[in-house]
């Protein structure tokens, strides 16, 4: 089944001068039930926009954007679509609402209307899921960044979405802080099935993911596994994007004459693939 | 010669109240002229309040701060003329754009310095260049530029101060790999310019590999490491161990020692890998026996 998906998406902001600038150019994507998708592109490609389409954040002026066959358009559905797609933002001091841990879990099932006994049962899983559940009496603005990101994804599991979208959610983490978020990620897409999309600005974790769409200039322009896409070092190049470092110097050592494969992604694949090619 | 040094620098915050806790714990460091220092530590580590500490946003509950040899605090009324010495760029800094145009935007700086017409308008020009912002950028809003663009425009602010110190918080934080790029290009030139001494704080071990010739570790407000990059980076354990890292060519140089071949300990860029590799993968002795 289809989580979401994008028919000839169009979009763009009004200026006040009444400008407009064209930010998404007929963008057709399918994001199926139980994948996890990583959206990379440079600085003002449109991928932000687009995931603000995921779940009514933005509404297309053309084309269309169904999650789960629901037409986001439709106003009375915004609720339902909302409640099925998740959105996680990169600083996660912008998302947190309350002073407390578990109360800031609990914000979204209360709006929501979520009757209290289910509210304490969806915040103890939320906060187990997310390896916060030790921290559900603490303070939230004493967290460290990771933490705090992990208590805003909490936030987004308590509303039971079947979809999350992360707009660089490790964008402003320190490298422990990174690997928490994105082993959360993962766990969450391979055991619980949640549909994810990630947008982010690092190749080692688009490399986690199960396809990589590259966009540019409000169009994609690129996709496939992150094997695929990422053996692809001149053409991301050009799209002002970079690969993986083991990539990166496998590429250079292939361009001096050493045979080395050209889809190499992780330190240990890149590590062995030296390995063999040393006398 | 030392431009910043801290002596046994402590700060407490909310001293006195059941909230007290120290953010830095006797900390000394030397900074010299010419040093291009890079500063990691995990999140809460005391990097932010160590380097407030250096141009008097923050006051020391112990110790002392010196900036070109003198006390800053000796005279806390003159504490603004260390802020032109030492230029802050501070993370997010494009939040804190203001003025009508990008060209005041970053005259604000310069011109609260006291410098005369001609001379502010020729340091925005120098600045604007440098970061790579275009000349009709100049007279437009600052809140219609791009987000990069409005990174540049408030890091050339700080730029235009022509401070003898520039300090980075975390520059490169949301670009995208060939803005973190070129704008770590347009810092290295800044400084080479300007013969500035530079202190740039990252989360990214790859930046940090690329620009920075010396490395200062914080951890739990303590200074943990205090080196070269080259010797930083080789001691990948303790760095995780901390909860930091090292860049990934790194770690596959440390998988190929471990199987046994002969590469130095100091590689921390692609470029430096493929140096080393090179050699060994086309012919000669290579395994360390």
């Amino acid at each position: 089944m289809d989580m979401i998906t994008a028919t000839d998406v169009r979009f763009r902001y009004e200026e006040e001068s009444g400008d407009a600038t064209a930010v998404l150019n007929g963008v057709s994507l399918t994001i199926r039930q139980g994948e996890f998708v990583a959206l990379l592109g440079h600085n003002g490609c449109g991928k932000s926009t687009f995931a603000k389409h995921c779940n009514a954040m933005l509404l297309p002026l053309g084309g269309q954007v169904l999650v789960r066959d629901m037409d986001t358009r439709s106003e009375d559905l915004v609720y339902d679509i909302r409640s099925t797609v998740g959105m996680v933002l990169q600083n996660p001091d912008n998302q947190l609402v309350s002073t407390i841990v578990e109360e800031d879990v609990a914000f979204g099932p209360e709006n929501l209307g979520v009757p209290p006994e289910e509210i304490r049962a969806r915040v103890d899983e939320a906060l187990k899921a997310v390896g916060m559940y030790d921290y559900r009496k603490h303070a939230a603005h004493k967290l460290s960044g990771g933490q705090k990101q992990r208590v805003a994804i909490a936030g987004v599991l308590a509303m039971k979405p079947a979809c999350i979208v992360l707009d660089e959610p490790t964008a402003m983490l320190d490298p422990q802080g990174r690997r928490e978020v994105m082993d959360t990620i993962c766990r969450l897409n391979r055991e619980n099935g949640i549909t994810i999309v990630l947008i982010t600005h690092y190749m080692e974790e688009a490399v986690l993911a199960d396809r990589v769409v590259v966009m540019d200039e409000g169009k994609i322009v690129k996709e496939g596994t992150p094997r695929q896409v990422f053996s692809q070092v001149e053409e991301l190049r050009a799209l002002e994007l970079d690969v993986p470092q083991p990539t990166e110097l496998c590429f250079a050592l292939r361009r001096e004459g050493v045979t080395l494969p050209d889809d190499v992604l992780t330190v240990e694949e890149c590590a062995a693939a030296l390995l063999q090619q040393l006398p | 010669m030392a431009v910043i040094e801290t002596k046994q620098c402590t700060v407490r915050y909310s001293v006195g109240t059941p909230f007290e806790r120290e953010a830095l714990e006797g900390v000394s460091v030397c900074v010299n002229e010419g040093d291009f220092l890079g500063i990691i530590g995990h999140t809460g580590s005391g990097k932010s309040t160590f380097v407030q500490l250096l141009n008097g946003l923050l006051k020391p509950t112990e110790g002392t701060v010196l900036v070109n040899g003198r006390d800053i605090w000796e005279n806390p009324k003159e504490i603004r003329r260390v802020r032109f010495e030492v230029g802050m760029v501070f993370q997010y800094p494009e939040h804190q754009l203001f003025e009508e145009t990008v060209y005041k935007d970053i005259a604000f700086g310069p011109k609260n310095q006291g410098l005369s017409d001609e001379e502010v308008a020729a340091r925005v020009y120098r600045a604007a260049e440098l970061v790579g912002l275009r000349r009709e950028l100049l007279d437009k809003s600052p809140f219609e530029l791009s987000g990069g663009e409005k990174r540049r425009a408030a890091i050339a602010g700080v730029m235009a101060m022509e401070p003898s110190v520039l300090i980075l918080d975390e520059p490169t934080a949301g670009l995208d790999p060939r803005g973190r790029e070129s704008l770590l290009d347009q810092i290295c030139a800044y400084k080479k310019q300007h013969n500035t001494t530079v202190l740039l704080v990252s989360h990214s071990m790859e930046d940090i590999a690329r620009v920075a010739d010396r490395v200062l570790v914080l951890a739990d407000g303590h200074v943990v490491m205090d080196d070269t990059t080259e010797a930083v980076f080789s001691r990948a354990e303790e760095l995780e161990q901390i909860g930091l890292s090292v860049p990934a060519v790194t770690k596959v140089a440390a998988a190929l020692r471990k199987a046994g071949v002969a590469l130095p300990d100091s590689i921390y860029t692609v470029e430096q890998a493929k140096k080393a590799l090179l050699p060994l993968l086309k012919g000669g002795t290579h395994r360390a026996v």
